[in-house]
């Protein structure tokens, strides 16, 4: 039929411009260059800035870690010393107001200029004057001033122990004044309406890091390439590829396939199907982040969970080794993030005792429990599922006879109710924007996250308050061991929060990438990184 | 050609609306297949606490993550859920709220796109100026301010659907009065007289209706996917809930344990393909051209 | 009605409908109950009043609704959609940036599922009720049947991770230069640039996100045409231009895909505009940097400048879609032009 054969003829149309398709595609990497060794990282990007002074998210910190130093830093892996950087030595007055540092006098910016004195204090006051995200860090610095060429005094406004654990930020960034001013920048009291630096520093880096900032394009990548003027060891990668993939799903076949080397954000479960893969290797340990459930303290808005005993009875409520069972990692001894110094381990920690959580509830009033609304924000956050940890504290709770119904909120509109102390029943979770034990104070009254749960100094035990105050300033370590100690110890018995876990935080990579570690201040290093060969 | 030809003589007979129907089904074995099917759909959503080995809530740990044995037949979720149950309870959610959005919605667009085609004119403009009002608007971005605004649940996805479907079935159904309007068959009954809302629910919306239930079967499959599509972007149902969409899109990210995606997958997909053939078997029966 | 009469009707209409959408977008970005302030400072700024005066000043949030809107309008009217609060970019170059990434996906997949969809519908119609209609058929509608993230997922793992017939997630390898940037589009960038190897990686990194996106209204088209197509056989002029003898596929595509084309055209300017906003999950699994995620981002991030800017280019590109159907309307059914 005429038809027919018309038909077999468009027919043979299709399948021959199928067959260009296919041609047309396969699989073929073209690198840049073949001598060039690139690092390729598979991670769902959150930069807001690469400019020091404004930058304050996850990818910021990996990107500024390789490209500007700060004075002082932490080692490669933890937070549990303070390291010289370019500074190479300090000194502390007495009453811990007055900090004064030697600077090294044989470092470079990557343009050539060496830097000095004057350019610390520029960094320090344009990240305080441009009142940018990380300017919280600069609050309690009165002064910083340029003794001569490579000696620099910071004056606080108070004592604060963490002050070193502050400046190790990324946000205390040493940055070339120079070449900040010549792109429009300024360190000046109006740095705020008048600073125009930041499109420049969000596609070049004006630092001393092994890195120089090639180029940002928001949501596609971030390019890195060695600066071969570099002061200290020269890193092994010519360049650094930052590849936004949002989805870790997708991560985890770009990684399998190899266009990428490595994958920050899988899923514990993710990264443990790929265990016995020997191609893939892999990092587990535990997160800096810890995650607890918010009572409010106000009756009026927590209700039920008001009740000292009911918040003492719900810590015991909580199935602590499922959550480990869920994302690994550790059940923190307190709200102080397991890891800094002096914190709970999981032998402090609390271990779960259905009886003991029923007979509380009993001596609270509520024997046959009582119904709550749990609110929380549908969020992943490092792989963890708050959603799922929220349906395992409803089947938990549900055990010693509360009913909780789920309220997951889009995050910005839960994070609302959160902030502003709207919450009654919560689940949060919290990483510590300084890695120091008076993190932990956050938590107590007159701290951010106690505001958050109404619990304020007004109606807080003079005992707690007293502590608080000496905690604030104590710069002794035995002392301060022991005012924490009595912290958490104080945080286990009463308060309106339950720690229930600190997941591990997992990163995969190919298995000829060598010297990755996890670390709870920038995430990664990459100038530490190299390739077997 | 055949079929055409047999069908067109049965127009000469004009047999009973239902022996018709039931003389169409009996040639048409992929409709009944899709009727099947989705009989089979109701009578788990109806039975499911009967037939269903787990209670879909119930948590365990222990068997977290487990594939398919003879104790679970679909394996086991992220919480040691069972899927086999979650399945079969899922239909309890799925299938009642993409009725409901695609009855609403179908009913408000057609009413529009109706009265904006036969009237014509300024009314026209009008009306369609304000359905593609809701048109152009982005589906994400009018689908997050009902969820922030509201908060997400079933009730609000499918208000969302029926806020971000009806513009179709007003599209659809003034084009086809655009078209049919201006039928001899139509001008006829106007000239002997008839009043505006005898032709247009009389001899219009009846000849209308078949683009509009074609594109109800194949529009309900949508609805089901873009649940499924919502959940994937955090506006989905209550976490605890078993509907597929929400289970397929937490499977994404244990790509490598198949079953926690595939057999929510399967029953949306078996779903929306059974409607699809029952829409297509439906339409030609229902088309008064082709008889 | 005169052609030139029913444009300048058209165009007329189009600016209420453009207007509406800034009075739309305007009011649900800023009807969404969460402060822009929660999502773009740090947990510890909050606290600080000064910071955050500083940002409402910055942002115009300080200001009642109305003077808002009217400020926005007045600024968009010279062509200034205002800066981004996450990105801190001027929204219409980020749009530039983010938008031919988009277009690109989508033509690509309008180009793929037009042919494909009225061929496989005409087929479905022609030999109805047999085999190779259901085959067809069932075919068609793979894509409207599976949840596309999930398609998009086991797609990319067959035929990229598992054959390694085509590249990958991004638009370009990561570790390959993007070429240079002229329209934004890299497909025709990587020509102008003579870069024939760049040319073949980005095509083969646009197939799976293209093909994907096409199975979507590639099934609505295959359904409508065989819908439309069944109808139109059945019509009387039909029967006239087989009675006059015409050979039966010149009387299925001379008298019968032509007139059956209307509803197919509707459908895909309706398409065009579902997959400019839809493209959103195949664009997060393929890591591709797109308008879909740019809108989703601001919306999560309540950055107004940005929903608003988005809402706009969408429904702007939507209503020019539209409006050339409307004129394709014009052209194929003779009916209009005598109202």
């Amino acid at each position: 039929m005429n038809n027919k054969q018309q038909f077999t003829r468009f027919f043979s149309l299709m399948i021959i411009l199928l067959m260009t398709i296919v041609l047309f595609g396969g699989t073929h990497t073209n690198v840049i260059a073949q001598d060039e060794r690139v690092l390729v990282i598979g991670h769902a990007e959150s930069t807001d800035s690469l400019d020091p002074a404004r930058g304050y998210t996850q990818t910021t910190g990996i990107v500024n870690r390789a490209t500007y130093s700060t004075l002082v830093t932490f080692p490669d892996e933890d937070a549990s010393r303070i390291d010289p950087m370019l500074a190479t030595d300090w000194e502390i007055s007495a009453d811990g107001l007055v900090y004064t540092f030697n600077l090294r006098d044989d470092v470079a910016f990557t343009n050539g200029d060496s830097i000095s004195a004057d350019d610390v204090v520029f960094s320090v006051q344009r990240l305080k004057n441009v009142t940018g995200n990380p300017a919280f860090l600069a609050d309690n610095i009165a002064s910083v001033e340029a003794i001569d060429d490579f000696t620099v005094q910071f004056t606080l406004n108070t004592a604060r122990p963490s002050f070193l654990a502050e400046l190790t930020n990324y946000a205390f960034s040493i940055t070339n004044a120079d070449q900040i001013r010549e792109n429009g920048g300024t360190d000046a009291e109006d740095a705020a309406e008048t600073d125009e630096a930041e499109a420049f520093l969000n596609n070049n880096s004006a630092g001393t890091g092994p890195y120089i900032l090639e180029r940002w394009e928001p949501q596609v990548e971030t390019v890195l390439v060695r600066n071969p003027d570099y002061w200290g060891e020269a890193p092994y990668f010519d360049r650094v590829i930052i590849a936004n993939i949002p989805e870790a799903a997708t991560q985890k076949i770009a990684l399998e396939s190899g266009e990428i080397d490595m994958a920050l954000d899988l899923t514990g479960d993710q990264v443990m199907s790929m265990a016995n893969d020997p191609s893939i290797g892999i990092f587990r340990g535990p997160s800096q982040y810890t995650h607890f459930l918010l009572m409010n303290q106000d009756p009026e808005i927590g209700g039920v969970v008001s009740d000292p005993t009911v918040q003492l009875a719900i810590r015991y409520a909580l199935d602590y080794e499922g959550y480990k069972i869920l994302w690994g990692g550790v059940t923190p001894g307190s709200n102080m993030a397991f890891g800094l110094a002096g914190s709970y381990g999981e032998d402090q920690a609390f271990s779960r005792d259905l009886d003991r959580a029923r007979e509380l509830l009993a001596e609270a009033g509520y024997p046959d429990g009582f119904e709550i609304t749990l609110s929380y924000p549908d969020f992943t956050w490092q792989g963890v599922n708050m959603n799922t940890n929220a349906q395992k504290i409803q089947s938990d709770l549900a055990e010693v006879g509360i009913d909780v119904s789920l309220n997951p909120g889009e995050l910005q509109v839960s994070l609302e109710e959160y902030r502003n102390g709207q919450q009654g029943f919560g689940y949060w979770f919290w990483g510590p924007d300084i890695l120091d034990p008076l993190d932990l104070l956050s938590f107590l009254p007159g701290g951010i996250v106690g505001d958050r749960a109404n619990w304020s100094p007004e109606t807080a035990d003079q005992e707690l308050l007293d502590l608080i105050a000496m905690a604030e300033i104590e710069t002794d370590s035995e002392v301060r061991l022991d005012l924490f100690a009595q912290l958490q110890d104080y945080l286990q018995q009463s308060g309106p929060f339950a720690p229930f876990n600190q997941p591990d935080v997992q990163t995969a990579y190919r298995a000829d990438i060598q010297g990755y570690v996890f670390h709870p201040q920038w995430t990664m290093d990459v100038s530490i990184l190299s390739r077997a060969e | 050609m055949t079929s055409y030809t047999t069908s067109s003589i049965q127009g000469y007979e004009k047999p009973k609306r239902l022996q018709r129907l039931f003389l169409e089904l009996r040639r048409n074995p992929i409709v009944i297949a899709g009727l099947i099917v989705v009989l089979v759909w109701l009578i788990i959503a109806l039975l499911a606490p009967y037939i269903a080995p787990f209670e879909p809530l119930k948590q365990d740990l222990l068997v977290r993550l487990q594939s398919p044995d003879s104790e679970h037949y679909f394996g086991t979720d992220e919480l040691g859920r069972d899927i086999f149950s979650r399945v079969l309870y899922g239909s309890r959610i799925t299938i009642p709220a993409a009725f409901m959005a695609i009855m609403t919605a179908s009913l408000v667009g057609s009413s529009v796109g109706a009265l904006a085609g036969y009237m014509g004119g300024i009314p026209d403009e009008i009306l369609m100026r304000f359905t593609e009002l809701f048109m152009a608007f982005p589906i994400i971005i009018l689908a997050m301010a009902i969820a922030a605004a509201l908060g997400p649940s079933v009730r609000n996805l499918v208000l969302t659907l029926v806020v971000v479907t009806w513009p179709n079935y007003a599209r659809i159904m003034r084009g086809s009065v655009l078209e049919i309007k201006n039928r001899e068959y139509v001008k006829a009954v106007r000239s002997i007289g008839a009043p505006h809302w005898y032709i247009l629910l009389h001899t219009i919306i009846p000849n209308a209706l078949a683009p509009i239930i074609v594109y109800m079967t194949l529009d309900i499959g949508i609805v089901i996917i873009t649940f499924a599509g919502l959940s994937f972007l955090g506006l989905g149902p209550e976490p605890t809930s078993p509907e597929w969409g929400r289970m397929v899109s937490i499977g994404i990210d244990f790509f490598d344990q198949w079953w926690m995606w595939l057999f929510p997958g399967l029953a949306i997909a078996s779903l929306v393909l059974a409607l699809n053939f029952i829409g297509d078997g439906l339409r030609d029966i229902i088309d008064p051209h082709l008889r | 009605m005169a052609f030139q009469l029913y444009l300048l009707r058209r165009i007329m209409f189009t600016i209420p409908l453009l207007l509406g959408i800034t009075v739309a977008a305007f009011f649900i970005a800023n009807a969404i109950p969460a402060d822009p302030i929660n999502a773009n400072l740090p947990q510890n700024a909050l606290n600080n009043e000064e910071m955050v005066a500083a940002f409402r000043a910055k942002w115009g949030l300080d200001k009642p609704l109305h003077e808002q809107y009217v400020t926005y309008l007045g600024n968009l009217l010279q062509g200034d959609m205002g800066t981004s609060i996450k990105t801190r970019q001027p929204i219409a170059e980020d749009i530039r940036k983010f938008l031919p990434a988009t277009i690109e996906l989508a033509v690509t997949a309008i180009l793929i599922s037009v042919p494909l969809g009225i061929f496989l519908g005409a087929i479905s119609a022609i030999w109805r009720n047999k085999i190779i209609d259901y085959v067809v058929r069932t075919f068609a509608l793979v894509g409207v049947s599976f949840p596309v993230y999930l398609l998009a997922l086991i797609a990319l793992s067959l035929f990229h991770a598992r054959w390694g017939l085509v590249a990958g997630p991004g638009r370009i390898d990561f570790a390959m230069e993007p070429p240079p940037d002229v329209t934004g589009f890299f497909t025709i960038d990587s020509i102008l640039a003579g870069d024939w190897s760049t040319l073949r990686n980005v095509v083969s990194h646009m197939l799976l996100p293209s093909i994907v996106l096409a199975s979507y209204p590639l099934g609505i088209i295959a359904r409508v045409t065989r819908s439309s197509l069944l109808e139109v056989l059945a019509q009387d002029y039909m029967r006239t231009a087989r009675a006059k003898g015409l050979p039966e596929f010149a009387v299925i595509f001379r008298h019968g895909l032509s007139n059956a084309l209307i509803p197919v055209i509707t459908i895909i300017g309706l398409s065009f505009g579902n997959l400019l906003a839809g493209s959103i999950l195949i664009e997060s699994i393929y890591a591709w940097p797109g308008l879909g995620r740019y809108a989703f981002r601001a919306s999560t991030s309540q950055d107004f400048p940005a929903i608003m800017g988005v809402s706009l280019v969408i429904a702007f590109i939507y209503v020019g879609v539209n409006f050339l159907v409307d004129i394709l309307y014009y052209f194929f059914d003779p009916r209009i032009r005598e109202t």
